[in-house]
């Protein structure tokens, strides 16, 4: 793979620059410029590694500004410019430093307690606790049966297969009480063909097998912790629409070819926009929607997804 | 029944619900059995083509605002059979009550004033309903 040349300044700079935090803001500046770099290119393993070593970067760097804030109060300022006076630059640096680091603390504080309240809160949880609104049930044999092939396909322990009960052409996965469980929608078994059923399935299995759910929670904990950071807005959504092109990717490899995927994610196309599964922050979906999506969705469009497999080198 | 957003401009069972969502409930209200979403696209589609998911997710929607009753069935794959819950008689009951209850009790002597006005003048038939109406009222003891 060709090194791709911004994203690689970007994690020479923070390297480099570290904890000192004007320079901080100018590697924010450019970090954004490298999400919407990512965000129109495409090679998805390699895109989500450098997006969440961006994030983690920056928020290492932004703990070392906080501690180096505690030790070294009265840093040596930068050098005075022509406009600005010696002693109002030391005032401004200071002052920057301490409301930076003060939001950083904050920042990690609510990521430990939201990092808290999902392990031992939500996912400890049952599902019916996590997403109130459905009713679940045991899928039928055929449906295990797709569930288990292609957990083996991916080599992973096979989710719980369940139904829900809803008329919306849906799938997701949730990870409740510990174990995940993987859910299709009575909509989607009513209005899809088996193979194509069979693509969604794939999907979610691909989710797990690319260990997606640690992927967002890393990106969506970091996210929080580096609140103050404008860029971290469009890196987490940036990370999350990567993985869902990695899961397709992934899944059309699962099931012999993306011919599947593409029929099945374009029936859905035909239905996306009028009404979606409700979404909760346990679950990874088949579909998702809302605006400005290609730079704060979490989701790409189906469209892209479609062209995506279309163009997929298959082989 | 949930009546959400109405739409002032809209007309016939377009004031209370979508485009796509009337067409459905019109061809429910046409069919005497419970169909399965299949079915009921391939009846749908011979006057208004659209696809099974779309067909499914309006299903689905009309349900959840509650004029539509289905049935889980789990033999032969998982699928369910819809059926209209409400006639075409009440829903439009519900759609006036609902307009006019919401008018009454916010602007009551003006809708009043209104009716009385608007039914005279429009359609001189409707003022003997009327008469008829407040004469019948007229014999109901005051409460």
């Amino acid at each position: 793979m060709i090194p791709h040349l911004p994203g690689f300044f970007v994690l020479l700079s923070i390297l480099l620059v570290g904890p000192s935090m004007p320079l901080g803001l100018a590697i924010d500046a450019m970090a954004a410029g490298a999400a919407v770099a990512f965000a129109l290119r495409r090679s998805f393993r390699a895109r989500t590694y450098v997006l969440l070593s961006l994030l983690i970067l920056m928020f290492c760097q932004s703990i070392l500004a906080l501690i180096i804030s505690f030790t070294h109060p009265a840093l040596p300022p930068p050098p005075p410019t022509h406009a600005v006076s010696h002693l109002w630059s030391i005032f401004f640096f200071t002052a920057v430093m301490a409301v930076n680091s003060s939001l950083v603390a904050i920042g990690a504080l609510a990521a430990g307690c939201a990092a808290l309240f999902f392990e031992f809160g939500k996912s400890r949880s049952g599902i019916s606790k996590n997403l109130p609104q459905f009713s679940f049930e045991i899928a039928p044999a055929e449906v295990q049966n797709i569930v288990r092939k292609l957990s083996d396909v991916a080599g992973i322990a096979p989710p719980e297969a369940l139904i829900v009960d809803s008329g919306v052409p849906s799938a997701f996965t949730i990870r409740a009480e510990r174990k995940y469980s993987l859910a299709v929608s009575v909509g989607l078994l009513e209005s899809l063909d088996s193979t194509e059923v069979e693509a969604c399935v794939a999907h979610e299995i691909a989710h797990l097998r690319n260990k997606d759910f640690r992927v967002r929670t890393m990106a969506t904990l970091a996210k929080l912790a580096l609140f103050a950071r404008p860029p971290s807005y469009f890196l987490e959504p940036a990370i999350y629409r990567a993985r869902e092109f990695l899961a397709d990717e992934t899944a059309a490899r699962m099931i012999g070819g993306p011919n599947a995927l593409i029929s099945a994610l374009s029936k859905l196309n035909e239905s996306a926009t009028l009404a979606l599964l409700p979404t909760s922050v346990t679950t990874c979906n088949l579909t998702g929607t809302g605006r400005l999506r290609e730079f704060f969705g979490k989701h790409p469009s189906l469209e892209s997804r479609i062209k995506m497999l279309r163009e997929m080198r298959w082989n | 029944m949930k009546l959400r957003s109405l739409r002032p401009e809209g007309r016939d069972l377009k004031f209370a619900l979508g485009d796509l969502e009337s067409a459905v409930l019109r061809q429910l209200w046409q069919l005497n059995t419970p169909v399965t979403v299949r079915d009921f696209q391939r009846m749908i589609s011979k006057t208004r083509p659209i696809a099974v998911t779309t067909a499914a997710t309006i299903l689905d929607r009309l349900h959840e605002k509650g004029l539509v009753s289905r049935q889980l069935v789990r033999v032969g794959g998982p699928h369910f059979l819809y059926r209209a819950k409400v006639t075409e008689q009440e829903f439009k009951n519900a759609v006036v009550h609902n307009v006019m209850g919401t008018l009454l009790q916010s602007f009551n002597d003006v809708t009043v004033a209104y009716l009385a006005e608007k039914m005279s003048s429009d359609n001189p038939s409707d003022r003997l309903v009327l008469s008829r109406y407040l004469s019948r009222l007229k014999k109901r003891p005051n409460r």
